[in-house]
């Protein structure tokens, strides 16, 4: 008890490749997990299992203790599920406010889930909250790449979601634009208080800013633990032998 | 409140006084510019059916013409067989009916909405087109709905040409009203969160099934309603209601006035009708093959059509063209 995302043995099969193998992970509230691996290691399966884009063939997920996998994607996303994409996927004919209202007209029951008038104001606040205050009225698929990841990080945070999975939000990013995004990321947990799953490549900011690291490679969990034990894990620096570490 | 900020609308303003105008023309007592405007007012009313399905939730309805159709012959069918138990013409005025031509439109998308909205893309195009087809030859074939010959009304109801132009003229302001108010509430919302991109509207809470459905069955009904009118002012009704004319015609207005805005298919209709007029002068058998040539160079130069365009190239138009 106790954790707010639970999966036991999940396990992802496309034809004969296993994508995700017999993963089990618990995330406790207001915990910020880095999610790690190789290209191909099953990161963003294993969001797409998560928020149910796909379901397992195996094993078990719960969210606030409440089975979750089984249930369509919209309905894991009311329990309080959000996500953002690895490629992102704004909604390109909608202007900013407009992408962030329909994350919160259709948030959490309880929490979001406003009238689109009240979104408006809501979607405003997180634009003040993003630094995206001057691109309100602008068309999404006009902003630039760091504008785009920051629009879709808003449109999850106005649904009020409890756990939020950010599909390398950095990735592509200015090193000023990531100093932004981490001190971001660090204000959601600190002043909203939610929970993160974040998938990065940048390996130092995400050993510095998780409280945990989990390690994917060939779609199984080889490590779970503290930024500095799993730096020093020779499992690890094997699995991203060739791939510059740290 | 609500009112108020719908008065501070320009668009909304601009259509209610054009309604208003266009339900003088009667008073003219012109036969031939009533008929002019009963065929507008038609088109218009489908196209606005036709906006909610493919401006709204992008999925491209080709055999919208089928609500058109089934609304037509459910007035045919109900005059035709409450004039024959009573042995004579209608007592009441048939166009009282017209409602029920709608409802049926609605009942026929509701059944066949889940298993084809399921379809995305090119294929939900042709399923929907397929549907039409069959539905058509359904009519054709079966002797209860005339078939080849149609149901011919006129033993059972006079010619009126006035009611069915108010009759049109009423369902196209409420399929305007309609359009607007759905484009404000949180359908509206799920709907263009849809048409943007399906999949994560899905991840961001939107059950879009059954929003694809909902939009399907309101459209439906308009659609519906108009051809239900439009067997009457005819008083007669046969499988060409499912023709493909009219299936291009729709798509034709819907895309010079603007898809998926509130004042596209009103606009649309207009200019419609006007390039129309100036071809059939010209080239009078020929003109759908210019609206082929027409709907090519829309989609490909100037994709949202005349709204879409003036917002687009004049700043500021955004929030007075909608
Ligand atoms: N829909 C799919 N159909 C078939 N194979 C898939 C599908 N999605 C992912 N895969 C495969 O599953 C494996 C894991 O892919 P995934 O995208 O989860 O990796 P990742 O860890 O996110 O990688 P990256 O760091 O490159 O984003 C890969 O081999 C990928 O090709
Ligand atoms: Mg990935």
């Amino acid at each position: 008890m106790g954790a707010i995302l639970e999966l036991q043995g999940v396990t992802k099969r496309f034809g004969g490749l296993t994508a995700v193998r017999d993963v089990s992970l618990a995330v406790a509230p207001r915990e910020i997990v880095g999610l790690i691996g190789p290209n191909g290691a099953g990161k963003t399966t294993l969001f797409n299992l998560i928020t149910g884009v796909y379901r397992p063939d195996d094993g078990r997920i719960r969210f606030n203790g409440e089975r979750t996998d089984g249930l369509s994607a919209y309905q894991i996303a009311r329990r309080g599920i959000r996500r953002t994409y690895q490629v992102v996927r704004p909604f390109p004919e909608m202007t900013v406010l407009e992408n962030l209202m329909v994350g919160a007209i259709f948030g959490t029951p309880g929490q979001g889930r406003l009238l689109p008038v009240e979104a408006a104001a809501q979607a405003r606040r997180t634009l003040e909250f993003l630094g995206l205050g001057g691109r309100a009225e602008t068309l999404s698929k006009h902003l630039n790449l760091g504008e785009k990841k920051r629009l879709e990080l808003g449109r999850a945070l106005t649904a009020d979601p409890a756990l939020l999975l950010l599909d390398e939000a950095l990735a592509g990013l200015t090193p000023s634009e990531i100093d932004h995004a981490v001190d971001l990321i660090s204000r959601i947990r600190r002043e909203l208080g939610k929970t993160l799953i974040i998938v990065e490549h940048v390996m130092r900011t995400i050993m510095k800013i998780s409280d945990r690291i989990v390690v994917l490679h060939h779609g199984e969990k080889i490590a779970d633990g503290p930024p500095d034990v799993i730096a020093r894990d020779p499992q690890v620096v094997e699995a991203y032998l060739g791939e510059a570490m740290l | 409140m609500t009112l108020l900020a719908l008065c501070a609308r320009p668009t909304p303003i601009a259509l209610l006084l054009a309604f208003a105008v266009m339900a003088l023309i009667p008073l003219a007592r012109n036969p031939e510019l009533n008929g002019y405007f009963l065929t507008l007012l038609d088109l218009m009313l489908l196209t606005y059916s036709l906006n909610m399905v493919v401006g709204f939730s992008g999925y491209l309805s080709f055999g919208h013409i089928v609500f058109w159709g089934l609304g037509g012959y459910t007035a045919g069918m109900l005059v035709t067989t409450i004039g024959r138990a009573i042995a004579g013409e209608l007592t009441f005025s048939p166009y009282l009916l017209v409602p029920l031509g709608g409802l049926v439109a609605s009942a026929f998308a509701a059944v066949i909405a889940y298993p084809i909205l399921r379809i995305r893309g090119a294929y939900f195009a042709i399923a929907t087109f397929s549907v039409n087809l069959a539905v058509q030859t359904i009519f054709f074939n079966v002797p209860v709905f005339g078939g080849a010959e149609g149901l011919p009304l006129k033993r059972f109801m006079s010619y009126q040409i006035v009611p069915a132009f108010y009759w049109l003229l009423a369902f196209g302001l409420l399929a305007f009203l309609s359009s607007y108010l759905i484009l404000r509430i949180k359908l509206g919302y799920g709907l263009l969160a849809i048409l943007n991109d399906e999949d994560v509207a899905q991840t961001m809470g939107v059950n879009t099934t059954l929003y694809k459905i909902l939009i399907y069955i309101i459209a439906a009904f308009f659609a519906g309603a108009g051809g239900a009118v439009w067997a009457l002012a005819q008083v007669f009704v046969d499988p060409e209601n499912f023709g493909i004319t009219r299936s291009i015609e729709m798509f034709v207005a819907m895309l010079l006035g603007g898809v998926g805005t509130t004042l596209g298919p009103f606009i649309g209709a207009f200019i419609y009708f006007a390039i129309k007029d100036l071809l059939i002068i010209r080239f009078p058998h020929l003109h759908l093959v210019f609206f082929g040539g027409i709907i090519m160079i829309i989609v490909l130069f100037v994709p949202g059509g005349l709204v879409g365009a003036l917002r687009q190239h004049v700043p500021g138009l955004r929030r007075i063209l909608e």
